[in-house]
């Protein structure tokens, strides 16, 4: 009997531990970022672009607009793409269609970032050069599996005697589709749109070889751009104490960016479980 | 919905927005130029982009480091206006470019490929020669305390601690222009390896090898690992604030890496350079004679079509390459590269006189320019069409 | 009876399918196409001998299929106990108020960017392993896990990366499969007297598995792929050894690295190989947990 119970003990004890062992790492990081990054960010760093290699001074404008530019690209192509595609999938896929298109876009869901940016680089930038555009093409390689699949997910989860009230009333099921179903589901959907771009804003690894970086303000959408991640990334390797500073000040932008995203996911959804009930 | 909801959804729409209006802005006549390659250049390349882009606003240079061998891919691939490289094409890579139309070649600067350092307490600064250089990188001298490097050093505290040799990963100019050099001054390594932009260690290096990305990479990995060794460009180093050895000429002085030493090497090469439109592959300046001479210097190469398809863009290269070879070449000493004489410097602007504009021949070109200025419309419509549909 | 209009909207619903499987499609067509050289030169070498040489223009895929499946096992193992404790401490032990909270916590670290965790890892977590460690293990290195000595970027770095990476997306899941496990049979268990870690055992876990599994699988998927906080800590260098303290390289990181410098097409045909295997295996992993899960709905 004893035994059994020092078992218990020793199992809680292990289960307590490991939760320590997890949560460690995130205070540090966040604390990390927090301390590195507040010094280094001000007006300057927000508004400048950087100065030459090894120059103290300057800021991160560039890759600020750049992340701006490249998820609202993104996101206004991946957005309708997706969608409409899941739209497709759960009111009108019927069949193994609709199943090998399911399947497809599952898969795709698991593709690695990298992958992604080589896919971008095959088809744009080959053809047009390093730019937003293919940058975002990467980004929305990764992007529309999400929202496809929250899309489809949220409209199935609208109950069907409002389809077919709808229906009833005589109206085409497009516009029973658009109008009635789609604005039920119009809550989930957005938050399967604020996710795909809360990890949007995060990725550098498709941007390797199609944003490409650009220490300028950003000025056209088929230029290459910077972008916060990117920055960080070609940042931290570098030997410049003053650009591991920065990225740091980047990180702690990016973090913000997207916690305060993530924020916004969690509110929406406890107080669409208020509702419910 | 509830204001709390409202107000986070109305933070997004305004992340979302301001990016549009980002890409909205009204622009003035602004052009853009592309160009990657030599890590050996960036400190002075950036010096000049920023120069330059605060005096002409309208025309902005993007300039990526990604090493010498990048760079010389990604012009021939045409994904970039122009290439910088400390390593001339070598025979194939230039017929290869000469496939695609007139590739054309010239010194912008001249800089130095220093030997740096880690090791503590040293006690002064370290003296090399070439043969004792190979013979660290090709693996032979495995620790600090060796006999060879005793001998060149007798009043320093040389510990009895491993060498940690790095190299660069990827193709580099730098790494070509420093084994030039050991190719010179040692038959072995000539035998094993040659001049190239990309080598292994050999075996007899083994963990004791670091492979770092770029002359960041490499100042990064001497400066994070104890007893360690490389090759970087001057400017690191001086930016850095890292240690670097004197290095033993062809006539026996041991000499630092400065404008007057790195200028005494690049005379002997100036006589007899190619025209820019022909091949610079056998263009050296290692190992050169004189009392003065630092023993590895190079110059630095931009490469750039000789035809140009866009009319606006060539202009804008035009301007920019004109102000590198000329006025840029003040800021060039600042960072201890060499500027330009006279004589090198007409090489280059031979070049840019050369260049011309081919105009968009085929239909593709004239529906991809249509396309190019169009599309940024269409990605407006389709999300502001569905908002309004959704809400 | 479909009227214009009615065929019109459905058009335009499947061509945005369409759209997505036509690029897929394309994608992988072009992939492969490009891959071809390499794989053509290679042969089956291309899979067997371990050399990765740019300069002999001698490339294969051993050193990083190796380099991605050593990390991303040993991390999917350790992050699994990790997992399933940290579940059951929020479902079982911790009161349900405080539990929600603390569960946010674990979900923010999903949400953290991989650049964000390959800083910090350039920063605190490489001395560390570097300068406390690597004395620490030394006694130990006769095991082969521990052998050898460490700049610090290491298979060990990428290891403790990924499973902190991981482990939130299991936690979520487990957590969800644990909740769902019915009252009543945890209740009829602790009426006969069992302890909790007994009803964990028998119960709860058991019932849960299939949904377990599904997690797993994704949190695999995750871990093969995963591209830049590894590609910031593993060292970068091919090499197929026991030994956690060595530097290595993973598919997802010798492209990222790699790609742009590619200069000449059977390197860059390698490398679009190997972005081919890394794709082909996550698209396997991935297709295998949708099945797993959709069994589960069922």
């Amino acid at each position: 009997m004893k035994t059994r119970i020092i078992i218990d003990k020793i199992f809680a004890f292990l289960a307590l531990i490991s939760l320590g062992i997890i949560l460690l790492p995130l205070a540090h990081i966040v604390a990390m970022v927090i301390i590195n990054g507040a010094r280094v960010v001000n007006f300057d760093f927000l508004i400048k672009t950087p100065r030459p290699a090894g120059f103290p001074g300057g800021g991160i404008a560039n890759a600020i607009e750049g992340s701006l530019v490249l998820v609202a690209l993104t996101m206004g192509f991946s957005f309708p793409i997706g969608l409409l595609a899941g739209i497709y999938l759960a009111e009108y896929g019927r069949g193994s269609l609709a199943e090998f298109i399911r399947t497809l876009v599952n898969a795709l869901a698991g593709m690695p970032s990298i992958v992604a940016g080589l896919m971008a680089y095959i088809l744009i930038v080959l053809y047009f050069g390093f730019s937003a555009v293919a940058g975002a093409f990467a980004l929305s390689l990764l992007a529309i599996p999400y929202i496809v699949r929250t899309s489809e997910e949220a409209l199935r989860g609208v109950p069907n005697d409002i389809r077919e009230a709808g229906l009833a009333l005589g109206l085409p099921k497009w516009k029973v589709t658009i109008y009635i179903v789609l604005g039920a589901a119009k809550g989930r959907i957005i938050i399967g749109a604020l996710l795909a771009m809360a990890r949007v804003f995060g990725e550098a690894a498709p941007l390797l070889f199609t944003a490409f970086g650009n220490p300028h303000h950003v000025s056209s959408i088929f230029e290459p751009v910077d972008a916060l991640p990117l920055l960080i990334f070609r940042y931290a390797l570098s030997p410049y104490p003053d650009w591991h500073m920065k990225a740091w000040g980047a990180a702690l932008l990016l973090m913000i960016i997207v916690l305060t995203i993530n924020l916004v996911i969690r509110i929406t959804i406890r107080k669409r479980y208020a509702v419910r009930f | 919905m509830e204001r709390k909801t409202l107000i986070g959804i109305a933070l997004v729409a305004l992340i979302l927005v301001s990016g549009i209006i980002y890409m909205m802005l009204p622009k003035q006549e602004k052009v853009s130029l592309v160009g990657q390659g030599s890590t050996f250049v960036y400190p002075l390349m950036s010096v000049w982009i920023d120069e330059y882009g605060r005096m002409y606003r309208n025309i902005t240079i993007n300039y990526q480091p990604t090493g010498s061998g990048a760079g010389i891919k990604a012009i021939i691939d045409g994904t970039v206006d122009f290439a910088c490289s400390d390593a001339p094409m070598n025979r194939e890579e230039w017929l290869t470019a000469r496939q695609k139309g007139t590739i054309l070649q010239f010194p912008i600067t001249i800089g130095a490929v220093v030997i740096a350092y880690n090791i503590p307490d040293l006690g002064g600064r370290l003296r090399l020669n070439g043969t004792v250089l190979a013979d660290i990188y090709l693996g032979k001298i495995s620790k600090w305390n060796d006999p060879a490097i005793k001998q060149l050093n007798p009043d320093l505290n040389l510990p009895d601690q491993e060498i940690i040799v790095v190299k660069r990963a990827e193709g580099s100019g730098t790494t070509y222009v420093f084994t030039d050099y050991l190719s010179q001054v040692s038959e072995e390594w000539a035998e094993k390896y040659g001049r190239t932009k990309i080598f292994q260690f050999d075996e007899r290096i083994g963990d004791r090898g670091i492979a770092a990305q770029g002359n960041p990479g490499v100042a990064q990995a001497i400066l994070q690992n104890p007893y360690s060794i490389g090759y970087v460009e001057l400017a690191y180093a001086i930016q850095l604030d890292m240690t670097y050895a004197l290095l033993q000429n062809r006539d026996g002085y041991f000499v630092n890496a400065n404008i007057t030493t790195i200028s005494a090497a690049a005379e002997s090469a100036y006589a007899g350079l190619p025209r820019p439109d022909e091949s610079w592959e056998n263009v050296t300046m290692v190992n050169q004679p004189g009392k003065n001479s630092y023993p590895i210097a190079s110059f630095v190469y931009m490469l750039v079509y000789k035809e140009q398809q866009d009319i606006k863009k060539l202009q804008a290269l035009k301007k920019w390459i004109s102000w590198i070879l000329t006025e840029g070449q003040e800021y060039a000493d600042d960072l201890f590269y060499v500027p330009l004489p006279e004589v090198i410097r007409n090489i280059g602007l031979e070049a840019v006189n050369m260049m011309t504009y081919t105009g968009a021949s085929s239909l593709a070109m004239v529906i991809c320019e249509f396309l190019r200025s169009t599309l940024s419309l269409t990605y407006i419509t389709p999300p502001v069409a569905l908002r309004l549909l959704v809400f | 009876m479909k009227s214009n209009q009615e065929k019109f909207f459905e058009t335009i619903f499947l061509s945005a399918a369409f759209f997505i499987v036509a690029i897929v499609i394309v994608v992988i067509i072009e992939l492969f196409i490009r891959a071809l050289p390499a794989l053509r030169t290679f042969g089956v070498d291309f899979f067997t001998r371990d050399v990765w040489d740019p300069v002999r223009r001698e490339f294969s895929a051993l050193p990083f299929i190796y380099g991605t499946f050593f990390t991303a096992t040993l991390s999917l193992v350790i992050s699994y106990l990790l997992s399933v404790m940290i579940a059951y401490a929020l479902t079982e032990l911790i009161p349900k108020w405080l539990s929600e909270y603390i569960s946010s916590l674990v979900d923010l670290i999903a949400a953290i960017p991989s650049v964000v965790i390959g800083l910090w890892g350039i920063f605190y977590l490489i001395p560390v392993i570097r300068n406390i460690i690597q004395p620490i293990l030394r006694p130990l290195s006769f095991i082969p896990l521990f052998s050898g000595t460490t700049f610090g970027f290491s298979y060990l770095a990428a290891d403790l990366v990924l499973i902190f990476m991981i482990t939130p997306i299991q936690v979520s899941i487990f957590k969800e499969a644990f909740l769902s496990v019915p009252q009543d049979l945890k209740e009829a268990m602790y009426a006969l007297g069992a302890t909790k870690y007994e009803v964990a055992r028998h119960v709860i876990i058991p019932v849960s598995r299939r949904a377990m599994i599904a997690g797993v699988i994704l949190a695999y998927g995750r871990a093969l792929g995963e591209t830049l906080a590894v590609t910031m800590v593993i060292g970068n260098k091919p090499n197929i050894t026991l030994s956690l303290l060595a530097p290595g390289y993973t598919l997802a990181s010798v492209i990222a690295n790699e790609f742009l410098e590619a200069t000449d097409p059977l390197y860059t045909s390698s490398l679009i190989a190997l972005g081919l295997i890394l794709m082909i295996i996550s698209l396997i992993v991935n297709i295998v947990g949708y099945f797993i899960s959709r069994g589960l709905k069922r």
